[in-house]
């Protein structure tokens, strides 16, 4: 026997009305917005720690290529001394000197750290004044100059290879080296050609140097990632 | 006349609500706290009582309610706006139904084996006793329903939805949510009927 369909239809209707009693729900609604909030606190701490190194890196690799760049052009930049400034008088005699970059010069540094010395002081000298004055070797001249006051620290031409070598660091852009190296001279109690020539030479790597002892003391520049002008 | 502008009013009503939605939908996508609480505050009732014809368990209910909710921050980040947020709520809550079915019929047969049937709705000494009883039979026979069936049932007999609506809610083909509904009236008429002739 068939049943009339209006029973699950009323049941429906009670069932409906059971099931449809309001509950505020004020429980878990305080249970789902404090997990919500304490996930959310994570994720933005998270987020934050990532973002701080994010910025981190992308600073020093900023700083890192900038130092890159810079680098490049200070380089670009030291290799053009017009023939008529007082340095490049003092260097090259008078005619436009060309500094050659430090990553260059030490390269062929080593090159000529490689080459053959001779005994005796004065070809030792001839050489590196050789090397200096006559083929503008500046790296090359250096290392004769090196080897020169290595094998002879008080010999003969001791003061003037000094002076000398002085000058190639200076063309080499090794401005602490050579402001080192000049200093001595700068401080002669004796009045002389090389003393005045070595005011004039500090006075003008000082010049260079400022704006790269300012760069240098910037908080986002970082120190280890660069070399260090003054210990070469 | 009157007919025009309760009709206008439906629009520009409906209209607002589209507005209120989008606005919830992206504060909730940027996880803004305020955001889902407006959420509850709209839609737990609709949740609570989904949750409650599917399981026939208040607690597990309110578990439901929790998880749905808790779990909107996440989920809404890969609503499209295909559906309404109310059908995607209400699709997450019969995702989530289906774990708690089990330890919500357990927690049942505890409380009949004790004698303390849990109360589904308030007490009402002019309840009418009959259509109580009705209701009981029912919620009995739809937790013997296989739980697809019985989705079906909630929501296109007792939440009075479109099949395509259920079929959106259940994450099923309409013609699915067709026969799972055919399936399920006729296994209802048989257990009440089987209960009846007791």
């Amino acid at each position: 026997m068939k049943r009339p369909p209006s029973a699950l239809e009323a049941g429906v209707r009670a069932f409906r009305e059971l099931t449809a009693s309001p509950a505020d729900g004020a429980a878990t609604r305080a249970r789902v917005l404090g997990r919500a909030g304490g996930e959310t606190a994570r994720r933005s701490a998270l987020r934050r720690a990532a973002l701080a190194i994010a910025a981190g890196l992308a600073a020093l690799s900023s700083a890192s290529a900038a130092w890159t760049i810079g680098a490049r052009h200070r380089a670009a930049v030291s290799v053009t001394l017009a023939a008529e400034s007082a340095p490049a008088r003092l260097l090259g005699g008078g005619r436009p000197v060309r500094l050659i970059p430090p990553a260059a010069a030490d390269a062929v540094a080593d090159a000529a750290a490689t080459q053959p010395t001779a005994d005796a002081e004065a070809a030792t000298y001839g050489r590196a004044h050789r090397a200096h004055f006559v083929e503008d070797a500046p790296t090359r001249a250096l290392a004769a100059w090196d080897d020169y006051l290595e094998a002879y620290p008080a010999g003969v031409f001791a003061p003037e290879a000094r002076y000398n070598r002085a000058l190639c660091l200076v063309r080499l852009g090794r401005f602490g080296a050579a402001a080192r190296a000049l200093r001595p001279f700068a401080a002669d109690a004796r009045e002389g050609y090389r003393r005045a020539e070595a005011r004039l030479l500090l006075d003008w790597i000082r010049e260079r140097r400022e704006p790269v002892e300012a760069e240098r003391t910037a908080p986002a520049a970082p120190q280890a990632a660069r070399p260090a002008l003054d210990d070469r | 006349m009157n007919d025009r502008l309760a009709s206008r009013a439906a629009i520009v009503e409906a209209s607002l609500d589209d507005r209120d939605q989008t606005a919830i939908v992206e504060a909730l996508r940027r996880g803004r706290l305020d955001a889902l609480a407006r959420a509850f505050d709209r839609w737990h009732q609709r949740v609570r009582v989904l949750a409650r014809r599917l399981l026939s368990d208040d607690a597990a209910a309110e578990d439901v309610v929790q998880e749905v909710f808790a779990a909107l921050p996440r989920a809404i980040q890969r609503f499209r706006g295909e559906v309404g947020l109310e059908t995607f709520l209400l699709a997450i809550a019969v995702k989530r139904a289906r774990h708690h079915r089990r330890a919500a019929a357990r927690r049942r047969r505890a409380l009949a084996r004790l004698a303390c049937e849990d109360r589904l709705g308030p007490r009402d000494p002019e309840q009418d006793a009959y259509r109580l009883q009705l209701g009981r039979r029912l919620r009995a026979a739809l937790d013997r329903l296989p739980m697809p069936q019985r989705v079906a049932f909630v929501l296109c007999v007792v939440e009075e939805l479109s099949s395509a609506q259920a079929a959106a809610i259940a994450a099923v083909p309409e013609a699915t949510v067709r026969t799972r509904l055919f399936h399920a009236r006729r296994r209802l008429r048989g257990l009440l009927d089987g209960e009846r002739e007791r």
